[in-house]
């Protein structure tokens, strides 16, 4: 389902090749494509242009990628996906979660990068990055993809990451089981609904305090999930 | 002679008390042999003998005071003769005479030095830790240790150390001439001595690791008293720990030598493997890049269709053996953290085995037990089952089976483990060739004969990334029979019973 009016995406690369091969792709997947060379070409055409998303090479000559994530995102919160010859796990990488809603490790599938896109741009649609209840005490910080509560800090996987945007999108609704299904896996995963079980199980041992009595991860019997922004605690002290 | 003069009031008293009965005796037994029969009656007798005491009784308490104090003085005298006897012990005895308390607390003094020695960054903290310890045991500041001999230790040269680096002893030609002369009288420590040379008298002691002198410990001794016994005995028990220390100086230079070398390469081997795989990378994602473009595109015909496919298909095979030297560099330097996702493992296995293309083999998929998710990092479990089934297909003949077996187990600890068995009906393992299957750039004479261009990194690769997400993995195998490899990997049960409440009702009977 695209959007009334095509999203634009601007590719920074300096392998001309990619960034022509990539651009022929994206375009035909119904996205305007912007495209520069470099890091000071990208930033030249942002004067004029703002696009809905960003995707970076990270290693490029001049001005690289992780500068220019640092440039773009002190002028405005424009989503980034990251391109990146070095592995996920190096640190600079790590450091860049703080600017990038994801990163795909070269060489990638041109696929992988359609589908990575299409979930970026539907997550930046929700517009939350970062998202407090329990009065302060549970926070969930989905750029930096960690839970805090009482009790600790737990990393969030990508996966628990979109399932959080999709239940924090429709907070205090119940989400249906099939919906989360088709939002947070894709048709390749060949996912079933025991992975949105499994998945929740696990969530709950981060957000809770006591998982096998949720607060916040709540069941609807025979519906779905619903992620609950205030507690009964909490409406009992308002009702007071 | 003052013990006299009391000595011979005593013996006048004693004289003057006796006197009168043994004078009265005399007279009597001279006058009258036969006294004893006149003078028989007992009264006569007793008289006698009452006034032979009461003189005696009369002269003791006239003497008793004079000689009470002459017993005194006796015993003053005694005391005093007994403690000017120790006026005639040397200084150096005494200085000697040291408890063995005291002893026993210096060597464990030393035993401190010595302990911190060898953990010392170099050989010549060594040396002056040992000098130090000399001096601080033996409370002479004037010793000086002589390295004669140090091999390959590139941080400690032949010559003098005092207690400090930025003082160094003043008499070093002089120690050197003699430590040439020293090496001289042949193999073997001897004890610590006094040794008496054309420039002065040294204590010397040996540092001899074995038959091997190393250095000597020496003080100079001229116009000093000679070194006791004892105080030889406490030098050459000195010589003895800083054998030791030198010893471990040697050890710990050489292997710092060796271990610096071996990071060293690790760092270029590293360094090459990252720069070689980047180089790669870019590249690759072009060909793929362009190759699925063109897929897409109408107008080939059947033949560019194909090489179209083998080029996708080589490209494909070229990222996966990046993405395993890339994982192979990153799990050398530590710096691999997989995701743990949750997924099914059986769409992967065919996924993946999809990728490989193995036409001429067949794949027998089957699943064990309760239903279950794996937990682990999807991209590192896909690189796990290509590197193995890509390892099954390559060993085993065409037309062969190769089997996946899947199934929730109960693993040791009580936890219920995924379980992946991937058997081949290939050219197996000897026992020999099995242990080191899992070692870095290992292949056997077969893998060569029968595989040729094969790198060695697959297993080393796979092992270490089911290690990584808190897996395990093992082999067994038997020549011309087959191979299975087994890994197990964390696992979550998606069952009724183990879900529980937290399982929809909707979802759980769909």
């Amino acid at each position: 389902m695209q959007p009334a009016l095509r999203p634009a995406l601007l590719l920074v690369d300096d392998d001309p090749t990619l960034l022509s091969v990539l651009a022929r792709r994206m375009a035909r997947e119904g996205y305007e494509v912007l495209t520069a060379p470099s890091g000071a070409q990208a930033l030249t055409l942002l004067e004029q242009r703002w696009p809905s998303l960003l995707i970076v090479d990270l290693m490029m000559p001049g001005m690289d990628g992780f500068e220019l994530c640092a440039r773009v995102k002190r002028i405005a919160d424009l989503p980034i996906i990251v391109l990146s010859a070095v592995d996920a796990s190096e640190a600079k990488v790590r450091a860049l979660e703080d600017y990038a809603e994801d990163y795909i490790t070269k060489p990638f599938d041109p696929d992988e990068l359609v589908a990575r896109v299409q979930r970026v741009l539907r997550r930046s649609a929700t517009g939350h990055s970062q998202v407090v209840l329990d009065g302060g005490d549970l926070q969930i910080d989905l750029t930096g993809r960690r839970v805090t509560r009482p009790g600790g800090t737990f990393p969030l996987t990508p996966t628990e990451v979109r399932l959080l945007h999709v239940l924090i999108a429709q907070m205090d609704r119940t989400v249906p089981t099939d919906t989360i299904l088709n939002r947070v896996w894709s048709e390749s995963d060949g996912a079933d609904p025991s992975y949105v079980w499994v998945t929740i199980r696990r969530l709950r041992r981060k957000v809770e305090v006591d998982a096998d009595r949720p607060r916040f991860l709540v069941t609807e019997r025979g519906v779905g999930y619903r992620l609950v922004s205030s507690t009964a605690a909490d409406r009992a002290a308002a009702a007071e | 002679m003052g013990i006299g003069r009391p000595s011979l009031r005593l013996l006048a008293v004693l004289l003057t008390a006796a006197l009168p009965p043994l004078a009265a005796f005399g007279a009597l037994t001279l006058a009258q042999p036969t006294w004893m029969a006149r003078v028989g009656s007992p009264l006569s007798v007793l008289i006698l003998a009452g006034a032979a005491l009461l003189w005696i009784a009369l002269v003791a308490v006239v003497a008793a005071r004079p000689m009470a104090d002459d017993a005194r003085s006796i015993a003053a005298l005694a005391e005093r003769g007994m403690a000017s006897t120790g006026d005639g012990l040397s200084s150096v005895q005494r200085r000697l005479a040291t408890t063995l308390e005291d002893r026993n607390r210096q060597i464990s003094d030393l035993a401190d030095l010595i302990r911190v020695a060898p953990i010392a960054k170099d050989a010549m903290a060594v040396a002056h830790a040992m000098v130090a310890g000399a001096r601080q045991v033996t409370g002479d500041p004037t010793w000086l240790l002589a390295i004669l001999r140090v091999p390959e230790t590139r941080d400690l040269e032949a010559g003098v150390y005092g207690p400090s680096a930025e003082s160094p002893p003043g008499t070093l030609d002089e120690v050197h001439r003699w430590a040439a002369t020293a090496e001289g009288p042949g193999p073997g420590p001897r004890d610590a001595r006094l040794v008496a040379g054309p420039w002065g008298a040294f204590t010397v002691v040996d540092v001899a690791a074995g038959d091997e002198l190393r250095a000597i410990l020496l003080a100079p001794w001229e116009g000093r008293p000679d070194p006791s016994p004892a105080e030889l005995n406490l030098f050459g028990l000195i010589g003895q720990h800083a054998a030791t220390a030198l010893d471990h100086a040697v050890l710990y230079s050489r292997l710092r030598v060796q271990t610096e070398e071996l990071n060293r390469m690790a760092a270029v081997q590293t360094d090459f493997l990252r720069g070689i795989t980047h180089d790669l990378q870019t590249p690759l994602t072009s060909i793929r890049a362009v190759a699925s473009e063109l897929q897409q595109s109408e107008g080939f015909d059947q033949t560019a269709r194909a090489d179209l496919e083998t080029i996708a298909q080589q490209a494909d095979r070229l990222r996966r053996m990046v993405g395993q030297l890339l994982a192979v560099s990153r799990l050398e330097v530590g710096a691999l953290t997989p995701v743990q996702e949750v997924l099914r493992v059986a769409p992967l296995v065919r996924r993946t085995w999809d990728a490989l293309r193995a036409g001429e083999h067949n794949l027998a998929l089957e699943e064990d037990g309760p239903p279950h998710l794996v937990v682990a990092d999807p991209d590192r479990l896909e690189q796990v089952l290509w590197a193995l089934m890509d390892n099954a297909v390559k060993y085993s003949p065409a037309g062969s089976t190769i089997s996946v077996h899947l199934a929730l187990i109960q693993a040791g600890g009580g936890d219920r483990v995924s379980e992946i068995a991937i058997h081949d009906e290939g050219v197996g393992m000897d026992p020999t060739t099995r242990s080191k299957a899992f070692e870095q750039f290992f292949r056997s004479d077969d893998a060569r004969r029968l595989v040729p261009d094969g790198s060695g990194i697959g297993l080393y690769a796979a092992r270490g990334l089911v290690v990584a997400m808190g897996g395990a993995i093992s082999i067994d195998s038997e020549p011309g029979v087959g191979t299975t490899v087994r890994l197990t990997l964390p696992a979550e049960a998606t069952d009724e019973e183990a879900v529980g409440s937290w399982a929809d009702t909707s979802a759980s009977t769909t």
